[in-house]
């Protein structure tokens, strides 16, 4: 994060930020560095490549899909991903009957291990307040239009369980590779916004 | 408790904003309340329930009026000092020292 003009007084809430930060690390509660370095996992380590990958090995290997459904939180150890915070992991198989969508009504809990963090519009009042009531109308939003014989099933996270999507695998993409497979998943698709690309795009 | 925070069916706000290319942190404080708030979980200075009940409890037309990681500041605050980890005193003070030398910041 580059600062730009050293002379203009800093906001608010970066004073206030760095009064605790400042306090706490004189308390011993965190390590100098320590902010760095968690900054650094979520910026360059964490994010949806990694839930591609979980996607794309479940429409590749039908055992692997199958322990991922019955139990995420185990299956994920396979791909070395595990709970930050201990939290489950449910994964919501999308089907041509049934789509899933996930959200947190109450904040911003998310499935960070596989996806990352958050986008802006996730945490945001209009998406968690309307996806419950009016699903349909909000994926349309997001040129998601699901079908009126499909029902839509939302998720609300919760710190103890997190939810991610298995979007369905794209047609015609039969003989394609796991590696190939992983370039068509994208983070809407695994939140349930949005859909795989189609093989035809990329 | 009715919470502000609690908008599962709540009406009147409008469409869903997307912006795809948004940084993940908007500012060098957002990323900082972030990785702050994890260290200080991780370092059992107080858990998520509580970190989600403090901003669950904050006024509702604050919580509106600020953006997300505000409320997670908002929650830091809150429980640092109603802890006892920090003491309002010490906090005041710091604040007042930085803001002095803010161009530092």
């Amino acid at each position: 994060m580059s600062h730009q003009d050293h002379t203009v007084p800093p906001s608010d809430p970066a004073l206030r930020i760095k009064a605790i930060e400042t306090l706490m690390v004189e308390k011993g509660k965190i390590d100098p560095g320590a902010v760095a370095e968690i900054v650094d996992i979520f910026q360059n380590k964490l994010g949806p490549r990694v839930g591609a990958k979980v996607v794309a090995r479940a429409w590749t290997d039908p055992d692997f899909k199958q322990r991922l459904l019955a139990d995420g939180t185990e299956a994920l150890k396979e791909l070395n991903v595990s709970g930050l915070q201990g939290e489950a992991m449910v994964v919501l198989e999308t089907t041509p009957e049934v789509h899933n969508v996930i959200v947190c009504t109450l904040c911003s809990c998310y499935p960070w291990t596989v996806l990352g963090l958050p986008p802006t519009w996730y945490k945001s009042a209009p998406y968690r307040s309307r996806i419950v009531i009016e699903p349909r109308a909000v994926l349309a939003e997001f040129g998601l239009k699901i079908s009126s014989d499909c029902e839509v099933r939302v998720y609300d996270s919760n710190a103890e369980i997190r939810y991610m999507v298995l979007p369905m695998r794209p047609d015609a993409t039969e003989d394609w590779s796991e590696e190939r497979l992983v370039e068509l998943v994208t983070r809407d698709s695994m939140i349930g916004t949005g859909i795989p690309l189609s093989p035809h795009r990329s | 408790m009715h919470s502000i925070a609690d908008m599962g069916g709540m009406q009147g706000f409008g469409p869903v904003v997307r912006n795809d290319d948004e940084p993940l942190f908007k500012a060098e404080w957002e990323e900082t309340t972030f990785a702050v708030n994890l260290l200080l979980l991780a370092a059992g200075c107080f858990n998520i329930d509580e970190s989600r009940h403090s901003m669950e409890r904050m006024a509702p037309l604050e919580y509106l009026k600020t953006s997300y990681f505000e409320h997670w500041l908002h929650s830091l605050e809150d429980l640092l000092i109603a802890k006892g980890i920090v003491t309002r005193e010490e906090y005041d003070a710091r604040l007042a020292q930085l803001a002095v030398k803010g161009s530092d910041l």
